[in-house]
């Protein structure tokens, strides 16, 4: 079978849930707090987009569900828990130096310099 | 708690949202979705936060990825009759932006309701056959098939196979289709059948001009070879297409699971 090639670019919901995933696995409202962490509360994804989003990402091979087992005196039992897969990473790694290039450009270009300046 | 019952309540109408999704989908995250709302409930609620804002603004947001979602699945299932109305369309403006340049192309309304009704028909009658059978042989006799058909019926409503598109003898063409169609609807349109049925119509149509010929008494003249010389194509066409028939009934008495119907 021909081997699939990394996504880019993605769609920002795509590019957060891929970031929450890249480091553990985690279930849905999981995925849901460490977007909005990582977003510092800019990006607050509702159940639908979330799950909607989550379809398409397997659909495509980015991301699985994962067969961890949960402790049911921890968590419910019947949660699913999603993991990147390997062409996730790639494309996750592919999106973000696509970023990296266009802040590079625009660095060049004096676009950004009050953005770079606080960090963003 | 005290607001455990209208939590409850909320999960439940959730619930019966969460309902209008397509069933694949509803499926497959379902009990995830409703997971996940109950968790945020709970959370606004831990933070002293209410229910009423979190529950409306999921409502919405749900409301409208049920739309996109039911939306993406009608366009998935009914891709190729997406696709059928976008050529037809597409075929349909070449006469359109003619007619405002020259007027040897004059298409009335009726003209254009006609081919599109040919088009449509013949791009659904094709799909038919494609998703009938996976077999290539199945698919590509019955797309030849019907594109010559539409060939046969375009032509004789457009300018007539003999004479002019009014002479009696061209309705015997369209009594040749209806030997194919009445032969593959016998035939259950299944490939020993279909072949049969084609063989049937391809000898009815290169007979129909010598019946015309012999009821009608036309005299010898260039349109009569260039109807015989375009008869013979259609014929042989209708035979190709039977051969292609035949070939996929050999190949599934050999491979049973090729004629089955296409995902």
């Amino acid at each position: 079978m021909a081997k699939k090639k990394a996504h880019t670019p993605l769609t920002p919901a795509v590019l957060h849930i891929l970031m929450a995933l890249s480091q553990e696995e985690r279930h849905g409202y999981g995925i849901m707090k460490q977007v909005e962490s990582d977003s510092q509360g800019r990006v607050k994804m509702g159940p639908g987009t979330l799950y909607g989003s989550i379809g398409r990402m397997i659909d495509a091979g980015l991301i699985c569900e994962s067969d961890r087992k949960i402790d049911p005196t921890i968590d419910d039992q019947r949660r699913v828990y999603y993991r990147i897969t390997g062409l996730g990473q790639e494309s996750l790694e592919a999106e973000l130096e696509r970023y990296r290039d266009v802040v590079a450009v625009a660095r060049l270009k004096h676009l950004t310099s009050k953005a770079i300046d606080y960090g963003i | 708690m005290a607001s455990e019952p209208r939590l409850r309540r909320c999960r439940n109408w959730y619930a019966r949202l969460i309902r209008l999704y397509p069933k694949p989908f509803r499926e497959r995250f379902g009990e995830g979705m409703e997971q996940t709302f109950c968790d945020l409930c709970h959370e606004s609620v831990e933070q002293g936060r209410g229910l009423f804002r979190p529950v409306l603004w999921m409502f919405c947001e749900t409301s409208v990825q049920i739309a996109k979602e039911n939306a993406m699945s009608i366009l998935t299932k009914y891709r190729n009759v997406v696709y059928i109305l976008l050529t037809t369309g597409l075929i349909l403006t070449a006469p359109l932006v003619a007619m405002q340049y020259t007027d040897e192309v004059n298409w009335t309304a009726f003209d254009f309701v006609a081919a599109a009704t040919l088009l449509i028909g013949s791009g659904l009658m094709a799909d038919f056959f494609v998703r009938k059978s996976r077999n290539h042989a199945y698919r590509t006799g019955g797309a030849l098939a019907v594109a010559t058909g539409l060939v046969v019926v375009w032509v004789n409503l457009a300018v007539g196979i003999i004479g002019n598109e009014d002479h009696p003898a061209n309705e015997l063409f369209f009594v040749v289709l209806l030997i194919g169609m009445v032969g593959a609807f016998v035939a259950r349109y299944q490939a020993r059948g279909m072949s049969i049925a084609l063989f049937a119509t391809a000898i009815a149509q290169a007979l129909a001009p010598v019946i015309a010929l012999t009821i009608w008494s036309l005299p010898l003249s260039t349109g009569l070879v260039k109807a015989f010389t375009f008869n013979t194509f259609i014929a042989l066409s209708f035979a190709t297409s039977a051969r292609l028939f035949a070939r996929a009934a050999r190949e599934a008495e050999t491979e049973p699971t090729a004629m089955r119907p296409a995902a």
